[in-house]
Order: structure tokens, then sequence, then C-alpha cells
């Protein structure tokens, strides 16, 4: 079901209190903004490099999750706001199926974070983790290209119909 | 979650079936790098995937799975023992996903014993590389320099630069809504029909190619390459082979040939259980094979081709064959046959009765092909479908099965027959053609109790519509007979209905029969016409059983395969009285006609016999010097062997068999050859050349040949439906795309009875393709076609030298006009004149 | 012509029942649920089906799609309506999907909605001849007379036919 945003922008062109930042911010598609994955991006970043630089420990054991709207409030960049805005007009499946995806990639990092924490102390740190790192950076690394394609395409192709027409100024 | 889960299972399903035939081939091309990359990849993504939905249980396996293809990937070695393992670990991994699929969640289980397995292998090779690595100087050029064969990875990822995903459920959305689209199409015709409305015509001349297009677009987006098919085949043959100690080897041709997706789904099992037998009961042991003097490996070949809406799928080996003699035990056994007729049989008719229900020759049941699904259901599966399966098999060669299936079933051509006021659909596929009863040269006949129709030199089984139906008659029509026979063909057995009437050809969008009545067996489905109406749609095997003709195996009056009858020494005959001495028979082939005559309709003309046959007198000669005319019918055979026809008087006939003709030379009886013996009996065989000499006949005169039509029309929809229409009403057509083709047809044989021309052709009109016919040599008339044969379209047509212009959908205008020329042609020009038409 | 109900989005199991179409062939009313009505229509020709269950009288195009019609009279064995058409067309038909199948079926009349409860429930009355019973579901008693509910499953199974 074609979300409240894009609907408005295929019968008026424009949305309520947009400025022309939120619309590169916000995917008009989807009613959702990539830069929110800068979280998780984080995480799996630091995990990734681990191996080679356990001095990242203390910031890969520092890192904590935050939800979408969290992450905007929290955020200076412009269309922050707007970002929020257009969460809050999501579909509540959409949005639901959202959260479920964001929720396991937060499970998979914390579990991770709790292997490192027990496994720190120990002799053969960090080659003990090593292998670990690897298999959890590549289950995030399937995570979050689905959510990435959530984002930029959407659930199914026929949700788009209306909206790609407009994106393309037919 | 669920989503996520949903889409991982579809695309997990796919791979895992991509990564085990990929296993098969790189076993047998272990230098081929890019091919084990491709299979790593595919399952380092299903292992990845498995990680982030949490299914533990899946990710320890494939995790297992993948360390060993790694090794494979750094250059271990592809022993059997390794490729086993992985292929279990794959199975396995099918056998979760499926679980998974049903369950929602990921079922308990232990695999300890396939993860130690293959955790084993992955130490073996690393132990193994560690001492080649040593010994190694081979660089790895071996392996790029072998990839002559394109991977599948890579050709995989170059097709799908070519291809969107689409979603099944919008795809079949869209298949619904072009159903919708071309009902309404037929609807809009259906009423524009009877209107003059000139202005309407272009416009839906228009809509309806455009609707073709589409379907023809929409139907090519549902097909799929059989590949999909074939895909598994190559494991499945490796692990027969394996399991029963014989060396296979698999050849398929033709994968990329292209069959719709519902139609793909319907063939799989049958496909995979015909080439499971030719594994198990088609090929020898080796020991078995190099003692006939054969190679030790045996080959299973499945070759899949186009053919005119049509797509033939082969499966052949070059095993030891049918064993035809227990065939025939068992077929005795079962009670199907009895010996005099068994002998009467050819090769190819004793190997169908594996097609019997319950019938298996395999002495012992393998734990592979004896799962009780026998060859019968092979059959109907196929049949189902509108397909067909024969069987060809030489003992100690080899044998195979053809199977025929028809591209798609969604949209389909079909005759609308009437039977007792009530109309159905017949599925174009199965219609040979249309004969009609009523002029007197076709008739249906009782032969022993059962109804048969003669056509030109086959004797048909044929039955009521309505009789077969159970319908009642409406009040009117009750007790007349049926003027019309539609000759169908299922499989390998021709066969007739009478119906009232071929009420129209449509395009008809064929939707399954409900759950209450999806049990009679008579209708394959259900339609709505042009015209709103709703028509059952008959089916051809449904049919076919009704008449009772799956028990009559050795009635020798079916049609046979061409070639096969052929080349058994076996003749048709005729067994006839033709005086007092001993009984006659005359080769079936010999006669063109089979009369019954009545006495007032035998003239005398200078001492000799005459009757009116097709338009002209034709001599009559007595078969034997004390035949005389009997009051009321007599029996007389139509003999044409140089094109002019002669009839033969003959007291009765008694039969009609199939029997080797041995035939004795000799003895001095007139217009005889000599002696022969029919199943104890003797009989003699006459000497047709004898009668014919007798009456002194010129022999240049062509054959009686039903009237011939070019048809020139660059639409196929429109080809199709007036070739079937103008068969139906008899004539003989040959059919044109362009004008190019319609010259070239002109050019190799001229002789025409009309010809019709679509106005509109891609390259040039219609009218300036007269006068290139006429300078190609075509004498005969031209009609105009178009959608509607507006004023202006029959002044330009007159303007051109043509005979008139007639509306596509103009059915009776149409047949008028072509019989008003051909009547013109036999006036002017009687000496060019090929014929009638029924 | 035709008629579409408002979909009632709870149909009741138990102990709260909801809205019932009564409908009469004959002499006999129904219950019918309101949420497994999907039209009620007039049927125009009709196709007959040979050698089908006697009980469908054929089938009927309901705006393109292809409809089973099921004479309810003959399913409870009653003579033919009077002054009705041989082939059942131009007969009322109540528009149920069953099974995946499309049916209409056809009566003399529909009535009222009924909102039945579980107040109204009654035990099955022990005069009931086998043949109605089969194709009542439950009955309740409604202002003063006892109203079977139909059995939908039991009306359109003919396996039993065969």
């Amino acid at each position: 079901m074609p979300n409240a945003m894009a609907r408005e922008i295929a019968q008026t062109g424009t949305l309520s209190g947009a400025s022309d930042e939120v619309l590169s911010l916000v995917n008009p598609l989807t009613g959702l903004a990539n830069d929110y994955l800068n979280v998780y991006n984080e995480i799996l970043l630091l995990l990734e490099f681990l191996p080679s630089m356990p001095e990242m420990t203390d910031d890969a054991l520092a890192w904590q999750p935050r939800g979408y709207c969290e992450y905007f409030e929290q955020s200076s960049i412009p269309g922050a706001r707007d970002a929020l805005h257009a969460y809050d007009k999501l579909d509540p499946g959409e949005r639901a199926h959202f959260e479920a995806i964001l929720a396991r990639l937060t499970e998979i990092a914390v579990q991770a974070q709790n292997t490192l924490a027990e496994e720190f102390g120990r002799p053969d740190y960090p080659d003990s983790i090593a292998k670990s790192c690897e298999e959890t950076a590549e289950v995030m690394r399937v995570g979050l290209a689905y959510v990435a394609r959530l984002i930029n395409e959407g659930r199914s192709a026929t949700n788009s119909s209306a909206t790609r027409g407009t994106n393309n100024g037919c | 979650m669920d989503e996520m889960l949903n889409e991982f299972l579809a695309e997990s399903a796919e791979q895992i079936e991509a990564a085990s035939a990929q296993i098969v081939a790189f076993e047998r091309n272990p230098a081929d790098a890019a091919l084990i990359s491709s299979i790593f990849r595919l399952v380092h993504t299903i292992k990845g995937t498995c990680g982030f939905l949490g299914l533990n249980r899946l990710q320890k396996l494939t995790h297992a799975a993948e360390s060993l293809i790694g090794q494979l990937r750094e250059g271990a070695k592809a022993t059997p023992a390794v490729v086993s393992a992985i292929l279990a670990a794959v199975d396995r991994v099918k056998l979760m996903l499926a679980e998974l699929e049903e369950a929602g969640r990921e079922v308990e289980g232990d695999d300890s014993d396939l993860i130690e397995l293959l955790e084993r292998h992955v130490a073996l090779c690393q132990g193994a590389v560690i001492e080649e690595a040593q010994a190694a100087s081979e660089p790895a050029k071996a392996a790029v320099a072998e990839t002559h064969e394109p991977a599948t990875g890579e050709a995989t990822q170059g097709k799908r630069a070519e291809t969107i995903r689409i979603n099944l459920d919008t795809l079949e959305r869209i298949m619904q809504l072009v159903s919708e689209l071309v009902l309404t199409r037929n609807q809009l015709i259906e009423l524009t029909r009877h209107k003059d409305d000139d202005s309407l015509k272009s416009p839906l001349q228009r809509l309806s190619t455009m609707t073709s297009d589409l379907q023809d677009a929409v139907m090519r987006a549902r097909m799929q390459p059989v590949e999909r098919v074939f895909a598994n085949l190559p494991r499945m043959i490796r692990d027969l082979a394996n399991e029963l100690n014989k060396k296979i080897n698999l050849v398929t041709e033709g994968a990329d040939t292209e069959l719709d997706r519902q139609l793909i789904d319907l063939i799989r099992d049958p496909l995979t259980h015909l080439v499971r037998n030719c594994a198990d009961h088609g090929i020898e042991s080796p020991e078995e094979r190099l003692r006939a003097g054969k190679p030790a490996t045996g080959t299973v070949r499945v070759v899949a081709a186009h053919e005119a809406g049509q797509i033939t799928i082969e499966i052949s080996d070059d095993g030891r064959g049918l064993n035809l003699d227990r065939i025939k035990e068992k077929a005795l056994a079962l009670g199907l046959t009895s010996k005099p007729q068994l002998e009467r049989m050819s090769d190819d008719e004793i190997s169908r009765f594996i097609f019997a229900p319950g019938f298996s020759t395999a002495e012992k049941v393998t734990s592979v092909s004896g799962r009780g699904v026998g060859m019968d259901v092979v059959r109907e599966n196929i049949q189902a479908i509108g397909g067909s399966c024969a069987l060809t098999s030489k003992p100690g060669e080899g044998s195979r099965f053809t199977l025929k299936i028809p591209l798609t079933l969604a949209i389909a051509p079909a005759l609308i027959v009437e039977a007792s006021g009530q109309r159905f659909a017949l599925p174009q596929h199965s219609v040979v053609e249309a004969v009609g009863l009523n002029g007197g040269e076709h008739k249906i006949e009782c032969v022993q109790g059962s109804k048969i129709l003669q056509l030109r030199d086959a004797v048909l089984p044929i039955g009521s519509l309505a009789e077969l139906l159970n319908l009642t008659a409406p009040a009117e029509r009750a007790g007349a007979p049926e003027p019309l026979a539609v000759i169908m063909r299922v499989g390998a057995q021709s066969f007739g209905i009478t119906v009232d009437a071929v009420t129209d050809v449509q395009e008809i969008v064929v939707k399954p029969l409900g759950g209450s009545i999806s049990h009679l067996s008579n209708f394959s489905g259900h339609t709505i016409l042009g015209d709103g109406s709703v028509v059952l749609i008959l089916d051809p095997n449904g049919v076919c059983r009704s008449l009772g003709l799956e028990q009559s195996r050795e009635t020798a009056a079916a049609n046979d395969e061409g070639p096969q009858s052929a080349a058994s020494d076996k003749t048709r005959l005729v067994h006839f009285r033709a005086g007092s001495g001993v009984d006659k028979v005359l080769p079936l082939s010999s006669i063109a006609r089979i009369e019954t005559v009545n006495s007032s309709r035998i003239e005398y003309s200078n001492g000799m016999m005459l009757m009116h046959h097709q338009g002209r007198l034709m001599p009559i000669v007595a078969a034997a010097p004390d035949v005389a005319i009997n009051e009321g019918d007599n029996t007389v055979f139509v003999i044409s062997p140089y094109g002019e026809p002669f009839g033969l008087l003959v007291d009765s006939i008694v039969d009609i068999v199939e029997h080797r003709l041995d035939v004795e030379i000799g003895g001095d009886a007139p217009g005889v050859t000599g002696a022969a013996d029919i199943g104890g009996k003797v009989v003699e065989l006459l000497d047709i050349a004898w009668f014919f000499d007798l009456l002194h006949l010129p022999q240049e005169r062509p054959k009686d040949r039903k009237s011939r039509l070019l048809l020139v029309d660059d639409a196929a929809f429109f080809r199709d439906m007036l070739a079937a229409t103008l068969q139906a009403a008899g004539f003989e057509v040959v059919k044109a795309g362009s004008g190019a083709q319609a010259l070239g047809h002109i050019t190799r044989d001229p002789h025409f009875d009309a010809v019709l021309i679509d106005v509109d052709l891609p390259d040039g009109s219609g009218f300036e393709l007269v006068t290139r016919l006429r300078e190609g040599g075509a004498r005969a008339e031209m009609i105009a076609l178009a959608p509607y044969a507006t004023r202006d379209i029959v002044r330009n047509a007159e303007a051109a030298g043509m005979a008139g212009a007639v509306g596509k959908f103009q059915r009776n205008q149409m047949l008028d006009l072509i019989h008003a020329c051909i009547e013109r042609r036999q006036v002017e020009a009687p000496e060019s004149f090929t014929g009638v038409a029924a | 012509m035709s008629f579409e109900p408002a979909k009632i989005s709870v149909h009741g199991a138990g102990n709260a029942l909801e809205g019932f179409f009564s409908i009469k062939v004959g002499d006999d009313t129904f219950g019918l649920p309101v949420t497994r009505v999907q039209t009620i229509f007039r049927i125009g020709a009709v196709t007959a089906a040979p050698g089908g269950p006697p009980d469908i009288v054929g089938l009927v195009n309901l705006r393109g799609k292809i409809v089973t019609a099921v004479s309810l009279r003959r399913r409870l064995g009653l003579a033919p309506e009077p002054g009705g058409t041989a082939d059942g067309s131009g007969s009322l038909a109540i528009g149920i999907e069953h099974r995946n199948e499309a049916f209409a079926l056809l009566v003399d009349e529909v009535g009222d909605v009924l909102t039945l409860t579980a107040e109204t429930a009654i035990a099955p009355p022990p005069h009931i001849g086998r043949r109605r019973a089969k194709f009542a579901s439950g009955y309740n008693r409604v202002g003063g007379q006892i109203l079977p509910l139909l059995n939908i499953d039991a009306v359109f199974d003919f396996a039993e036919d065969r």
C-alpha cells in the first residue's frame, strides 16, 4: 500500500513543509532514509577491523543500538525532522516489518559484543575472536543489504507505480 | 521477518538446485575454476542469510559444506567421495528448507553425522593439499585454458543483466487481465459483426491485432526454458548409475526450448520417470554391454525441440530395448489380449501395452523405479495436458519415447461445435478436419456392431457427440442424423465425432472446472464465448475413452504411426466376396472409396455400366464374371490407380483385416494375381491393372482433388482461423504469410481454384499482389480479405481485377464468393479444374 | 438486479451469532449467514453440464465469472417450482464461494436479515427427516418459528452423489 507521504507527493507534486534537502534524504518511494544505516555500519566496520586492530575493542563495546526515531531526533542534519515526519506516516505494517529486521540486526550486534566482552581478558585475544568477527560481519552484511533494498526500493514492485510516474515527471 | 523468510526460501530453493547441478557438472570438469567459484558463492550466500535469520541448524550445515567447497576451490581433488558428501549436504539443506517452509521455523534435527563427514573430508583435503603444494609445479593455467564451456554462473550473470524479476502473483494477474481482454475483444467482435458502422471497424481491427500481440507477449513472459526440468537430471542419473553399478552418460539438447510455466511443472514428473526408466530398465550393465559389442557406457538422450505450436521431447537410450516377449507374456497374463490378436500386432502395438494400467515388466522392482507410478500414469499426465506419448523400441538397440506437448494451456484456438442444440468447445490441436456427411461421399456405416467412417484410405471409429454425452435432443431435431463429422486425433488414435454443426472458430480462455464437476472426464474446462454464453470444453482424451477406444487396441481399423506400419510386413486388406468362387482380397490402400450404390443409380451405355461419381459418369466393372447388379443396394469399390477412377462391383464385404500378404502368383483366372492365405482361408488377390485395361480408360486426367485455395494473411491468428473455417467447409488450404510467400507457392504450383488475399500485407498491399501473382502464373480468381468489406475496399478490389472483397468474419459471404469463383472457372476453363469441394 | 451485502467481519462460530438472511424454497425457510453471501442476482442463460450431479442445474456467467448453479429445491428433494423455467434461467440465486469454487444457490425468495444470538439457538427438533437434517447445521427459534441454518458444506458436497 503506498504510504501517505508518497500519495501526497503523487497528488500535489510536493510534500507539505518539505524543503529540497528532504527530498534527497528521504526516499519518497518508501518514506525511509538510508542515512539511518550508519548506526549499523559503524559496528560492522568495528567488527571487521577488530582482529587486526584490537585497540578498537573499547569503541566496539561502547556501541549502542539506536532506533530510527532516536537517531533522527539526535541528528542535526537538515531534513532530519522530515525524516521523522515521514516515518510517522508510514503504513504500520511496513514499519513493523522494517523494525523487525532492525531488531534482528541489533540482536546479532549485541551478541557479538557479548562475545567480545567474554574473550577480551583472555591471552589469545584478538585471535580467538577473529573467526566470530568475520562470521558476524558476513551475517550483518546480508541483513544490511536487505534493509538497504527495503529503504531504496520498497517491498514490492507494484507499490511504486503511482509515485514512479511522478518522479519521472510523466 | 516472515517476509524476509519467504524471500529467502524462494531464492534459496533456486540457489540450492543450481548448486546441485553445478556440482555434478564440476565433477566432470574439475578444472573449471569459474564453476567452483560460482558454487562457493551460492552456498556462501545461503549460509549468510541463514545466519541472519537465526537458522542455526542450516547455518552449521552450510558452513561445513562451504568449507569443503572452499577446499575444492583451492585446488583439492574432486573425488567421487568428496562430491557425494557435498551432494548429501545439498540434499539435507533442501530437506531442511522444505521443512522450514512448512513449519514456518527451523525443525529440530541432528546433522552431526553429515557435518563430521564434511569436516573429515576438509581435513583430508588440507593434508593432501600440503603434500601436493610441494609437488605441484603446474600453475592454475589449466583451469583458465579449459574454460571453453562458459561457466553456468557467468552465463546466468549475463542473462540476469537482461532480465528483471517479477513477482509471480503479478505475472498471474497480468495473465488474467490479458485473458479478460481476449474475452472482451471477442465480445466486441461478436457485437459489431452484425452492424454496418464503418467507423468502428478500423479501430476494432487494431484492437484485435494488439490484443493478439499482447497475448503473445504475455505468453512469452510465462515461458520458461525446459532447462528447469532438465536441471536435476544429471544428478539423478549420477546417483542411479552409482546405485545400479552401471555407466550412464546423460546428453541433453535443446534445454533452452521454452514452455509455459504451468506446463513445465506438469511435465516434470512424467519426464523424470521416463528418464529413470531408461537408466533403470533400458541401459544394461557394463559387462552386458561389452558382451553385446556396445561401449560400456550407455547413453540416455533427452532432446527438446520446437515444432509449430508444440514442443517435442524425446527421451531415448541405447540400451536393450523393450523385451517384447515378456511384454506379450504379461499382456496375456493380465488378460489384455489373446494369442491370435497378438499375432496380428506390430511390434509397436505390442510395446504400447506398457501403457496399460498396472503393467510393469521389471523383474525386480528397484528402489528407484518401483514406486507404483506406472507408465499409464505418465501417459495420462501427458494426455491430460493435451499432449501425446509415443514409443518405439528395437531389441538390443534401445528405446525412444516421444512426448508432444502443446505450447500453452491457457488460451487456445477452439472449434465451437453444436450437438442437440447445445454448444461445446473443441480444442483445435486435436482436430484434424471436418467432413460433411450429407453430400453422399462420406457416410457412417456399421461394421460388426461398431460405427465407422471411411475417409480416403482409412477406416475410423466414430460416434455421435450427442449420444456420447447423453444429450436430450430438442423436439424438432429428434431422429435427424447429424450432418458433420469432426475428425480428431489423440496420440496415435484417430476417430470421429458427429455433430450438427461447427458454428465458429474462436480463441477461448480456458478456465478449469470447479470441484463439483471436475470429475466429468468428457470435459477439460469451460469458457465464456464472445456472446457471453458459457460452454464446456471437450477433453479429446475423455471423448476418445468414452468411445470405448482405449480397449480396442487390436482394432486394425485405427490409424497407425505411418512409418512403423510401413516397416512391418502386414498389409491392410479388404476381404470380400465377388462371385461364387473363392473369396477375394484387395489392399485397402488401392481402394479410394467403398460405395453403396442403389441399382437405380446405375446406368447403361454401350453395354457398359456407369454411375455418377463426383459430378462425372464413372464406368463400373464386375469383379468376377458372375457378379450381377442387385435390386437395391450394391457394393462398389472406387479405384483410381492412374488417376481416372472406375468402379469395381462386388457382392459383399466380409472384413477388413491386417495380415501378411504372401501371394502365390499363378493360375490363369482372369483378373487374379494369385492366391494367398488369410487366417487359414484361401483367398484370391485381384489384379487391378487387368480390370483397368478392360475399360480402356485414358490415363492423363489428374486425380480428383478437393478445391485448392491459397490464403495470404500476415496475422497468424487470422490465417489459422480462416484456414480452419475453410477446411471445415471442405477446401484444401495453403497458407502464406506474405506476398513473397504467396508468390513462392504460385511458382511451385500455380494450380489453385481461388486465392484469398489480405488487403493489408507487410510487403505491399494485397491489391498489388494480384498483378505479381498473375505474372507468376496464377489463373485463379482472387478475393480480397479485410476486417470488414467496406465500399472502398470492394471498389479497389474490382479495380485491381479481383472477384470481390469480403470481411474476414463473414463466413457465409466468403464461402458463397469462393463457390461462385470456382463455378465460373469450371465453365471457362474446365481442363484446369481440379475438383469439387465437399 | 444484483445486490452486494455489506460484509460483516465477524462470523460467530460459537455463542454470538450475527446476521442471517432468511431464504425460502417451497415451504422451507433457512438461515444463511450474511458473511457467506457474496451477491444475490437473477441468473440469465444456463449451460447444462452433461453427466454432472442432477442437483447441479448448470453453469452460469456472472459478470464474466463462471459460476456453478445448484438448485436448493433439488437438493432438498422438492418438486420443481411451478411456473419456473426448465433449465433454471431467470431464477433468483445467491452467490456463495465454497472451497475455491464459485456457486450460485437457486432459491425462491430471499427475505430479511435476522440477527440470531446464542439465546435463539435450540436443540434439533426430533421430527426432522434425514434429508433435511443433512442440510441443517443448527436450529434457532425466531418469532415462534423454528429456523434451521443452512449447512453450506453439505449443500455443496457432491462427492456422495457420484
